[in-house]
């Protein structure tokens, strides 16, 4: 099978370039400055080991975080609450008093910073020494060793210099030493922490101390360090010759103020996402250039990890009896989800369930809703009205006056959704369709049976988007099942899905629920984001086509054969592994922390910009992408957002309402300057005037606006609905 | 009654700890001392509630009992489970996410008993509540907000006809006396929810409430869409609330046929036509755009779209929801609002 052509200018274009390594110049600067130096100095925090967070005192939120579902915060709860605050406090007035006291620096220990903080809150010995320990439980779990550093480190030692650490810190060295060693540091001859040797690098008055402990004059230490101030000016002035070493920058992260989903703390996910992002900066092999590993930890990192973590939150309060996730998107979900899990008192049964639409929408006919006929042939990819009667399990020219009847010409005519002959049809068939779905039913039926087991309380994982497949499995569960309860969870559910409530079942949707603004749903999830997700969820095996009965009695799933040779499944993977890089990531810094401290919204920030707009990079990248199944089918399909030459006239920038991902249509062909008027665009920005035009009041929306729009000074171009929609997601309003 | 009688409280929870414990702090902080209360815990952890408990037991001496439900019985049939063991004078079903001011038991009893001297069908006080909205945390809870609840009832007797719409009092502000609970048969246990509702209106039919202006309550709802342990009953089973009201409709209108007479159940009724009736007014006066919601105009724009337009998948969806999923689905209001719009529209 032949791959489209644009798929392999997409592969040509995102290529993985070699992943580069520690600059050269730095190298040669180093070795420079090495041969006239007889003692080397690091610094340590930031510099050698780094926090994967934002800033060292977010450190304190996470403190708080891991704290919340226990003991301590029952009891103590504005303790714990204003934990970060205090601790912050805390710190100065323990430095304060020091300078009160006489003394000639403001250094102090850990211990005397928690003495002032017990001061400040009154808290117990006990609480104390719990805040103590959890602090530095957080510090082990957040440092890494900055590879960069780690380089200089080795190659100092390499050349046998003395290599000496200093550190303007609080913690004991014992400590410190800890967290060296657990990034890998070792042979270092002397550690000096400025609490323990009454000086400091800030106020100038380590460097002397370091070097006539080693008898040398100033002159011949080398002192490499992160802080511009302490580790650079205070050296030169102390004589010292000084390499400056900063933290790589963190990319630009999306703000999402509107979400209001952190009631507790100001933007620690924002934190952990730059901090984690600037590991991933500072390591030169885990860089690499693969345009889509990059796309996939940015943005589906931490999307994925916020779903996740809503997940495991629901699970832990539910306490489900079986996990069901849903094949194909919640493939990497569901490889992922143990990890978020910790420990749970029952054993939980986790399934992976090979369904489809095509697998169960026939054999959960067990009733005959007109409304929802729909859903029998409508789809991604357009049939003709033979084959939807052939998948269905008719025989198209059985019925071909009935077709007639209906309205169509021949069997072969394409039937787009929605379209009101095809209703006609298949309500003309009712009798025939509910009698090939009951045929069909004992296998699918028997299938779900095998995995829901005795199960009473099941929760239910899936994409979303209205709950046709939590449908379809309620109605496949036999009288074996009565009383079964199915929680399912989506990432979002629209405000559609109200068809498919159920009495005893409910639908819940992480990033949207049916309560929640449908300018929302209208301008993210409606205008590409559904595309792009179920892009970037595309699982490695084909879809579901049916099920069997295997040798031995049990019902096994018929799967397409795996579409290896297919280029968005490629894609997918490469974007799967740098999202996985993040999860992981993400767990080993912040895997103590209780789901439910950090399940938010917030984690969608990305998501949420690069859908409603995204850089020219991003939409190069996605645009070219089609929705749907690559599987040999010739049958019509559009790309998300496709590069269109000679947009200059009105009719070809209607077109952008036919793209899936309208923002990445206007960024790539340059609409987002073009204030000219469009009639599409107008329509979707003001819903009263194309409800008017609807009833009839207009005869377009042009009609309006040169009779009002213009006067009223309403917008009418794409790059208004554009800026609309990034005011509204950003802002709320 | 005595002049200081016994007041009897159950709380009925499951796993809502931080919340428990916040119920019961509100009960020891009474500055009225003479309560016994009941812990129903209703399937939930039998440790946790123990030591909570435990730790205040230099507060609580002997007046806080737990009982403990190895199967989950239900709002209502833990509540007769904890009513039924205790033989005070003066009872009220305390919710474990529910609070009361300190002087809540102080002021109520000594209105009651002064109100019964004058007025003997008084067998119920309430006060006014204050509705907090709030989110809980692991076991941090966070207050969003504070508003007046229902500062729209009239001090003084409540009134049976407006109850007969819905119940505007909730559990946590209703003291009652022992006797009418038991001559009314106790709380009709037999359903999950709207226990008290109906629970209030055969009270009413037989006994007086009084308001009491004074905000000794508060009512406390979690605003995020928490279905689980933490959810109210209130805003995350809607549905559930709906099932529920439609079986006591028909059974109260149930009697009223089988007796012949035009009763509870026909007025019950009754009422709801009219505050339907008075709802589509409303609506028809709402904004025009609010009414049709994006959902169906997508709808309308796939339609209109040449047949050659992309399948969205979202359009398809929506094909599916019934035409009258917009709040105000008639056809007087439709056209209401089509003139609406097209004058405002024009006037602009």
């Amino acid at each position: 099978m032949r791959e489209p052509r644009i798929m392999s200018d997409i592969q040509e274009r995102t290529r993985p370039r070699a992943a580069r390594t520690i600059e050269p110049p730095l190298l040669k600067t180093m070795r420079a400055y090495l041969a006239r130096a007889e003692v080397v100095s690091f610094d340590v925090f930031d510099t050698l080991i780094v926090r994967a967070i934002a800033q060292p005192t977010d450190a304190f939120a996470l403190v708080k975080l891991r704290l919340l579902t226990t003991d301590a915060a029952l009891n103590s709860p504005h303790t714990i609450e204003a934990f970060p605050e205090l601790r912050v406090q805390a710190e100065l007035g323990a430095r304060d008093a020091k300078e009160r006291d006489g003394h000639p620096h403001r250094e102090v220990t850990l211990a005397e910073i928690y003495d002032t903080f017990a001061t400040l809150s009154g808290a117990d010995a006990a609480l104390i020494e719990l805040l103590k320990q959890t602090e530095l439980a957080v510090e082990r779990d957040l440092v890494y060793a900055n590879p960069v550093a780690k380089e200089l480190f080795d190659l100092a030692r390499a050349e046998r210099k003395t290599v000496v650490l200093c550190s303007d810190m609080y913690l004991p060295s014992a400590e410190v030493m800890s967290l060296l060693r657990r990034c890998g540091y070792e042979g270092y001859d002397a550690l000096y922490v400025s609490c323990e040797h009454a000086c400091s690098k800030h106020a100038g008055t380590m460097f002397p101390y370091v070097a006539e402990r080693h008898g040398v004059a100033t002159g011949r230490v080398l002192h490499v360090g992160d802080n511009l101030y302490g580790d650079c000016m205070m050296a030169r002035e102390a004589g010292c010759k000084a390499m400056y070493l900063p933290r790589p920058a963190a990319p630009d992260r999306a703000r999402m103020p509107w979400n209001g989903e952190q009631p507790f703390y100001p933007d620690t996910v924002g934190a952990i996402v730059e901090g984690l992002s600037r590991k991933r900066e500072h390591d030169p092999a885990h860089a690499s250039a693969d345009p889509w590993e990059q796309l996939g930890f940015r943005v589906f990192g931490p999307l994925f990890t916020g779903f996740l973590l809503w997940l495991a939150a629901s699970v832990r309060e539910r306490r489900p009896e079986k996990l069901l996730f849903l094949a194909r998107d919640t493939h990497f979900i569901h490889q992922h989800l143990a990890a978020f899990l910790g420990v749970l008192p029952d054993e939980l049964a986790a399934e992976y369930l090979y369904v489809s639409r095509g697998s169960l929408l026939m054999p959960s006919l067990t009733d005959f809703p007109l409304p929802r006929l729909d859903h029998l042939f409508s789809g991604k990819r357009k049939s003709s009205v033979r084959r939807h009667l052939r998948r269905l399990g008719l025989f198209p020219d059985l019925f071909v006056n009935v077709a007639r009847s209906a309205g169509f010409v021949s069997l072969d005519e394409l039937v787009p959704n929605g379209d009101p002959r095809m209703r006609t049809l298949l309500g003309k068939l009712h009798h025939e369709l509910l009698r090939v779905a009951a045929k069909q039913r004992p296998l699918a039926r028997r299938y779900l049976a095998q995995h829901i087991g005795g199960a009473k309380r099941v929760m239910m994982v899936d994409i979303g988007w209205v709950g046709n497949m939590q449908a379809s499995m309620i109605r496949l569960l036999g009288a074996e099942h009565a009383g079964v309860e199915i929680a399912g969870h989506y990432v979002g559910v629209f405000r559609s899905a109200a068809d498919n409530e159920y009495p005893g079942h409910t639908m819940d949707g992480w990033l949207t629920q049916r309560d929640d603004r449908p300018e929302i749903e209208q301008f993210l999830w409606w205008s590409g984001g559904v595309e792009i997700l179920e892009f970037a969820m595309t699982a490695p095996h084909g879809t579901t086509l049916g099920y069997e009965e295997a040798p031995g009695g049990k019902v096994v799933p018929i799967i397409e054969s795996s579409d290896t040779e297919n280029a968005i499944g490629r894609f997918a993977a490469r974007l799967q592994k740098g999202a996985a890089d993040f999860v992981d990531d993400f767990i080993s810094a912040y895997g103590s922390i209780p789901p439910e401290a950090l399940n938010s919204r917030a984690w969608a920030g990305e998501f949420y910009r690069l859908v409603t707009d995204p850089t020219a990079d991003e939409a190069a990248l996605l645009g070219d992408l089609t929705h749907g199944d690559v599987a040999g089918d010739t049958s019509i399909r559009l790309s998300l957002a496709p590069a269109v030459a000679d947009l200059d006239d009105e009719h070809d920038r209607e077109r952008v309402a036919q793209y899936y991902w309208k923002a990445g249509f206007i960024v790539r062909n340059r609409l987002d300057d073009d204030d000219s008027f469009t009639e599409a665009a107008y329509l979707a920005l003001y819903p009263e005037v194309r409800e008017a035009v609807a009833n009839g009041d207009f005869e377009s929306g042009r009609e309006h606006w040169l009779l009002h729009g213009q006067r009223e000074k309403r917008v009418a171009s794409w790059a208004a609905w554009m800026r609309s929609a990034r005011k509204l997601l950003q802002t709320g309003k | 009654m005595t002049s200081e009688p016994l007041v009897g409280i159950v709380t009925r929870t499951k796993n809502r700890r931080v919340l428990l414990k916040r119920a019961l702090e509100s009960v020891l902080f009474q500055s009225y001392p003479h309560w016994r209360m009941v812990i129903v815990n209703d399937g939930g952890d039998r440790d946790d509630v123990d030591a909570l408990v435990a730790s205040y037991a230099d507060v609580a001496g002997d007046r806080v009992r737990v009982l403990h439900n190895a199967q989950s019985l239900g709002m209502e049939g833990a509540s007769k489970v904890g009513l039924a063991g205790l033989e005070t004078d003066l009872l009220v079903l305390h919710d474990d996410d529910d609070s009361w001011a300190p002087e809540f038991l102080a002021v109520t009893i000594r209105e009651l008993l002064q109100l019964q001297a004058k007025y003997p069908a008084v067998q119920g006080v309430t006060t006014y509540a204050n509705l907090v909205t709030e989110q809980v945390n692991g076991n941090l809870v966070h207050t969003d907000s504070i508003e007046p609840f229902n500062s729209w009832v009239q001090p003084g007797f409540l009134s049976l006809d407006r109850m007969l719409a819905s119940n505007f009092i909730p559990p946590i502000s209703f003291l009652f006396t022992r006797m009418a609970f038991e001559d009314l048969g106790g709380v009709y246990e037999a359903i999950p929810y709207l226990g008290d509702w109906d629970f209030l209106i055969r009270f009413l039919t037989k006994y007086e409430v009084f308001m009491i202006p004074q905000y000794l309550a508060f009512y406390h709802w979690r605003s995020r869409s928490h279905t689980g342990v933490l959810g109210n009953s209130v805003t995350g089973e809607v549905g559930r609330h709906k099932f529920y009201r439609q079986m006591l409709l028909n059974q109260w209108l149930r009697a009223d046929l089988a007796a012949g007479r035009f009763g509870i159940g026909a007025y019950a009724n009754l009422r709801g036509h009219i505050e339907m009736f008075a709802h589509h007014i409303n609506e028809a006066e709402a904004e025009p755009a609010a009414a049709a919601g994006p959902a169906n105009d997508r709808a309308e724009s796939a339609i209109a779209e040449s047949p050659d337009a992309s399948s969205d998948l979202a359009a398809v969806e929506t094909r599916a929801a019934p035409a009258d999923s917009a709040p105000a689905g008639d056809g007087v209001a439709r056209a209401l609002r089509r003139v609406k719009s097209a004058l405002s529209l024009r006037r602009r």
